[in-house]
């Protein structure tokens, strides 16, 4: 389970979280909304600790973790699994090594467990053969994918998903919104999606929060919001549901 | 003011860090097989430009010691004091030049496209530490590596001085390395081999925190390569300076000492 | 009338081929949307429009002169009549954002510092940003960046605009408004628009005529309308996203 509780997050003098209080409930799938610039990245960021709180407290399996030292942190990041909007892979390593990076880290395995947990990581986002490939020699969406493989391999009990689908084709997109399903459904773990892409958040997630200048604007399940007559909200969802 | 404070605000940025590189280097497990790599191929991407270096300035400070010595009729005496002057103070300085603008900007470089391509935060995000997994293995790379590659550039350097001698100024081989050990003393070879590890750590440092501290894109990086390099020549220069300093106390001290 | 046109164009990255004989004209004054799985080729087309990518094989005609003959000098014109936007848009760091937006006005020399002010303050309200109007590039979100390179691009009064996929990374409500800009821009001042998309809807709310790539080469060219009722599988399939069906989604 992960809490907020009054979370306040500045840069210089404008604020972006705005004393933001939510709990996500353990195994849900939650899409976090908004306009461009009104705090979902720094969100997922803050739960990962790459960036504090200036007030607030966040609260991750009974744990207050926002005052946790980098040292006391690396414990709490072993259960968050990033997707980051870049695929952010490692260059100088092959796909195979990218992928193997923190099960080598983090679990006494012998190279033939590593190998079975890379292979099944990449079957998971449905990809063979490109173990030796170096990130630069794949498409923009293959990354994506590497990537995703990446932070699944570890197994993580949170995920969260950082603008998963941009810049990828319809098809792609729609593989990935499937695989955030089935990966939540298989690792039993809770998801938290920044997205823009609003059919999938109408079909795959169980709560959608829409946030508007560092705040909660609405919070409710996709049938929920459906019927809301908030006028963000309307705003948001007018094109899919006309459709 | 505004200037000063900048100064010293990198100063102390880059000696805390060197702090944190220390403790993590002290505290956690570091892989061996990193710190190889890192060696190998800072030794692999810098030997032709120290050797070229090394070798230039032996032969230059031969050519400038011939012309004065020549007056004084006593080119007996070129390679030694070449060779000397050489190992103190001009082959350690110039050849660090060498191996900052090279070594320290694509360190820099490397670190700095990590960064804002949110591979470092990647890193974290896997639950490693960026410091014991990337920074610190680069930083004992360069250090060490570096150490070897000035001491062979200074090795360079005696052959540069060894052939210029012998086409400028006609001073044969021989000749030319007979005086070595006569003007040339374990204290200047001491010397010599603290200034490259004092310059090897300094560009390790130096490369490694901007490159880490990089922000704002492949503009930031840009930037951050530009400060490295600048950054670098002049704590190299002070650095040179200092350890003279220091040397010269020392050295003072224990002739008190012996006497 | 034709204001750029392909004949037989193959493009090839080292022994890979990327665009197999091409043959496409783009008519003055429409807006071209690019559609296409990831990595066959959209982007190549773009560039290979622009003048950016030489092919191997085939006449790129630009304007009508065979692009390829003509020295730099000679394009130089023509390349000043073209922007272009590119996925990642390379903002000045250390500009802030309306200073971002004047300084390519400021570098053509004919405006007054007063009609500069003026109209980098117009493109940034158009983009909804005028409340960052002195913050920096790094001070603002992803999105926001995006709309920033966007309005640099159109303050310029290009006469051709190329845009690779400007609303990635858009929430719905700002990706519909920036489309909505591009194309008041575009029948304000008559220019002729190529773009490569990710996303349908706004394929569907921009294009005049969509062309998808497939393969390395140009599957299909219609009105939004005649893409949607294509009789074509592949074309449905992408268009709707479907899992199933002769393309493969794995790639």
């Amino acid at each position: 389970m992960i809490e907020f509780k009054g979370l306040i997050k500045k840069f210089g003098n404008r604020t972006v979280l705005n004393g933001l209080d939510l709990i996500i409930r353990e195994g849900e799938i939650v899409f976090i909304l908004g306009t461009s610039g009104t705090g979902k990245s720094v969100l997922l960021k803050n739960i990962v600790g790459l960036m504090r709180p200036d007030e607030g407290e966040i609260w991750i399996d009974g744990e207050e973790v926002s005052r946790f030292s980098e040292d006391q942190y690396f414990s709490i990041r072993k259960k968050c699994g990033m997707v980051f909007q870049q695929p952010a892979l490692f260059d100088s390593l092959t796909v195979f090594e990218n992928i193997a990076f923190g099960l080598r880290r983090h679990f006494r395995l012998s190279e033939r467990e590593v190998t079975d947990r890379v292979q099944l990581a990449l079957k998971l986002v449905n990809i063979q053969g490109v173990e030796q490939k170096r990130p630069t020699q794949m498409s923009y969406g293959m990354q994506k994918r590497v990537s995703l493989a990446r932070t699944i391999a570890l197994q993580p009990k949170i995920l969260l998903f950082d603008e998963p689908t941009t810049g990828l084709d319809p098809i792609t997109t729609t593989v990935i919104n499937h695989l955030i399903q089935d990966l939540s459904k298989q690792l039993k773990s809770t998801s938290i999606v920044v997205s823009h892409d609003m059919n999938c958040a109408l079909s795959i997630a169980d709560r959608i929060v829409v946030l508007d200048k560092g705040q909660i604007e609405a919070i409710g399940t996709p049938d929920e919001l459906k019927k809301s007559q908030h006028p963000l909200v309307r705003d948001f969802l007018a094109e899919v549901l006309s459709l | 003011m505004k200037f000063l404070a900048e100064i010293f605000g990198e100063l102390g940025g880059t000696l805390l860090f060197l702090k944190t590189i220390m403790t993590t280097l002290v505290n956690k497990k570091i892989r061996r097989s990193d710190v190889f790599t890192q060696i190998w191929s800072v030794i692999i991407a810098s030997f032709p430009t120290t050797a070229m270096a090394g070798f230039f300035v032996g032969a230059i400070m031969t050519v400038q010691f011939a012309l004065l010595m020549n007056e004084f009729g006593a080119l007996g005496y070129l390679g030694g004091l070449s060779t000397s002057a050489t190992v103190r103070e001009i082959g350690p300085l110039l050849i660090a030049f060498m191996l900052s603008g090279k070594v320290g900007a694509f360190t820099s470089a490397e670190l700095g496209t990590m960064r804002v391509t949110e591979q470092i935060d990647a890193i974290r995000c896997l639950g490693s530490d960026p410091l014991q997994e990337i920074i610190v293995p680069r930083f004992i790379g360069i250090v060490i590596a570096s150490f070897f590659l000035l001491g062979f550039g200074l090795i360079m350097s005696i052959f540069g001085g060894m052939i210029l001698g012998d086409i400028f100024a006609g001073v044969n081989f021989q000749e030319y390395l007979r005086h070595i050990p006569t003007v040339v003393n374990p204290v200047s070879i001491l010397f010599g081999t603290v200034k490259c590890g004092s310059f090897a750590v300094v560009t390790a440092t130096v490369s490694t925190y901007k490159g880490f501290t990089t922000t704002g894109g492949a503009k930031g990086v840009g930037k951050a390569v530009v400060s490295t390099s600048v950054m670098t020549m002049i704590l190299i220069v002070l650095m040179d300076w200092f350890t003279s300093f220091i040397g010269d106390i020392v050295l003072q001290i224990a002739r008190g000492y012996r006497s | 009338m034709s204001i750029m046109s392909l004949q037989n164009v193959k493009v090839c990255f080292e022994s890979q081929v990327i665009l197999k004989s091409i043959n496409l004209e783009i008519k003055r004054g429409e807006a071209f949307v690019i559609i296409g799985p990831s990595g066959q080729g959209k982007t190549t087309l773009l560039k290979t429009l622009s003048g950016l990518v030489t092919p191997q094989n085939g006449k790129v005609f630009i304007e009508q002169k065979e692009w390829l003959t003509l020295s730099f000098k000679e394009q130089l014109p023509v390349l000043r009549k073209m922007g272009i936007l590119f996925q990642k848009n390379a903002l000045f760091d250390s500009f802030t954002c309306i200073e971002n937006i004047a300084f390519p006005l400021q570098e053509l020399g004919t405006l007054t510092e007063r009609e500069i002010e003026k109209k980098a303050e117009y493109f940034l309200d158009a983009v909804g940003m005028a409340h960052a109007r002195d913050l920096f590039p790094d001070e603002i979100s992803g999105g926001m960046q995006k709309r920033l390179g966007i309005a640099r691009a159109l303050a310029l009064d290009p006469e051709i605009i190329f845009y690779d996929d400007p609303t990635a990374g858009l929430d719905p409500i700002t990706a519909k408004k920036i489309i909505d800009l591009i194309i008041f821009l575009k029948n304000q001042q008559d220019s002729t628009i190529v773009a490569v998309t990710n996303d349908m809807n706004r394929a569907y709310q921009l294009a005049d005529r969509i062309g998808m790539v497939i393969d390395g080469g140009l599957l299909m060219t219609g009105t939004p309308e005649e893409t949607r009722n294509h009789p074509d599988l592949r074309v449905q399939q992408f268009i709707h996203g479907n899992l199933t069906g002769p393309l493969n989604a794995m790639t």
